[in-house]
């Protein structure tokens, strides 16, 4: 059965989506079998992709709207808002 | 799809070199919406025909409108002026830097209007004018793929991630090719009938590469490997081989994919092991430009084939006869 999930995730690393917390997210959903669509100001764009994720430019504090398509979309969710809420492994404990 | 919306204050950022603009007293008008890509010489309806009178253009005045303002009786001039622009009015230009009547710059405070002045003659100005609105309002859409111009054909190659869309483009640059755009492609569509695409300003000319990271092709192949924008001719849809699926062998049916309402050629082809994709890329091309010059390999085959078999079938017909 397919699956569609919608949220909306922060950015809580200080210097927002830069180029390692996009190949981070990139990296997690190389496992994915769903369709990952990150939107921000307007722009949506395919996670999978690390440019992609670039191009959002997206800084700390910023609201991502993400859409998770797939058969797979739970688990391919909790992964993200995992990854978002660890600050793509920058978190400084 | 999405449509720039503009108003008076972005216009005037943007094309105000181009305009040769300048803003002419109050800028208390210049947050409006210019709600269509159209403008209007109010000559007609100054003169009292307000049938059929277009109330959301910019309204362009030229020496010909205002001499005429300036030849009425000064207590008609607002009457006329207030028939000719509205609340709704956008803005008034005027052209040849020539200066507003002081009842056209009263009725545009009341209508909370701004009032642009510029240095170009009235017809270059509405040619103009009507070129920047049309740019400005050109529908958008960001798509997944890499944009790259093969032979003058400006090739939309798009594929699942992985397929080897990007490793197809540095194939492909490598042999004198350029690119425009990779992995996000921002597309518009230009006087209803073609597609331009180009790149996101902070993507322009990089590369990711799987292994080897993101690169930078305008300084690693030089400028000449790398364009800003291209028309997009042809989609090159590349997918894994697939056993079960029959793929075309003949090249005798077209097929199309529309964006942003415009029917762009497709092309999918299989990637496998052993399969040169860049020399299938540009062998595409190439009949693709054959088709477009009036040559069609596969069609003009069949003909010469249909025309065979007649002639064959002529002859049989002969001998039993």
């Amino acid at each position: 059965m397919v699956d569609k999930l919608e949220t909306v995730l922060k950015v809580k690393n200080n210097m927002g989506l830069h180029v390692r917390p996009a190949s981070h997210i990139a990296k997690l959903l190389e496992g994915s079998h769903s369709k990952v669509t990150m939107t921000y100001k307007g722009e949506s764009v395919n996670a999978r992709s690390i440019m992609s994720i670039m191009i959002l430019a997206a800084p700390k504090n910023a609201k991502i709207h993400i859409s998770v398509e797939g058969k797979d979309a739970r688990e391919t969710m909790e992964v993200l808002a995992q990854a978002f809420e660890t600050q793509f492994g920058e978190k400084k404990f | 799809m999405r449509k720039e919306s503009i108003c008076v204050q972005d216009l005037f950022d943007r094309f105000k070199t181009t305009l040769k603009l300048s803003i002419e007293g109050s800028q208390q008008g210049m947050k409006k919406r210019i709600p269509v890509p159209e403008v209007q010489r109010p000559s007609l309806a100054l003169t009292g025909y307000t049938k059929h009178k277009p109330n959301r253009r910019i309204l362009l005045f030229g020496r010909c409108e205002l001499g005429y303002i300036r030849d009425l009786a000064p207590e008609d001039r607002r009457n006329q002026i207030e028939q000719v622009i509205t609340r709704q009015s956008p803005a008034v230009i005027l052209a040849r830097r020539l200066l507003p009547p002081k009842e056209l710059v009263d009725v545009c405070q009341k209508m909370n209007i701004s009032i642009l002045r510029s240095h170009e003659k009235t017809m270059v100005l509405f040619t103009k004018l009507t070129l920047v609105l049309s740019e400005a309002f050109s529908p958008l859409e960001s798509v997944h793929g890499t944009l790259v111009e093969v032979f003058g054909i400006g090739v939309l190659i798009q594929g699942d991630s992985c397929v080897g869309k990007s490793e197809a483009a540095l194939g492909l640059i490598e042999r004198g090719h350029r690119l425009v755009s990779d992995d996000v492609v921002h597309l518009k569509r230009k006087d209803n009938r073609y597609l331009e695409g180009s790149s996101p300003e902070l993507t322009r000319h990089l590369l990711e590469i799987r292994g080897i990271g993101i690169i930078n092709i305008a300084h690693l192949y030089g400028a000449v490997s790398v364009r800003q924008n291209v028309c997009v001719d042809v989609i090159m849809q590349l997918e894994e081989w697939n056993d079960v699926h029959y793929y075309d062998r003949v090249g005798l049916e077209e097929k199309f994919k529309e964006i942003l309402g415009v029917h762009v050629p497709l092309y999918t082809l299989p990637v496998k092991p052993g399969r040169e994709v860049v020399l299938l890329i540009e062998t595409t091309v190439l009949n693709h430009r054959l088709k477009d010059m009036g040559y069609h390999s596969a069609r003009d085959f069949n003909t010469k084939l249909l025309q065979t078999i007649g002639e064959k079938t002529k002859k049989k017909r002969v001998k039993i006869g």
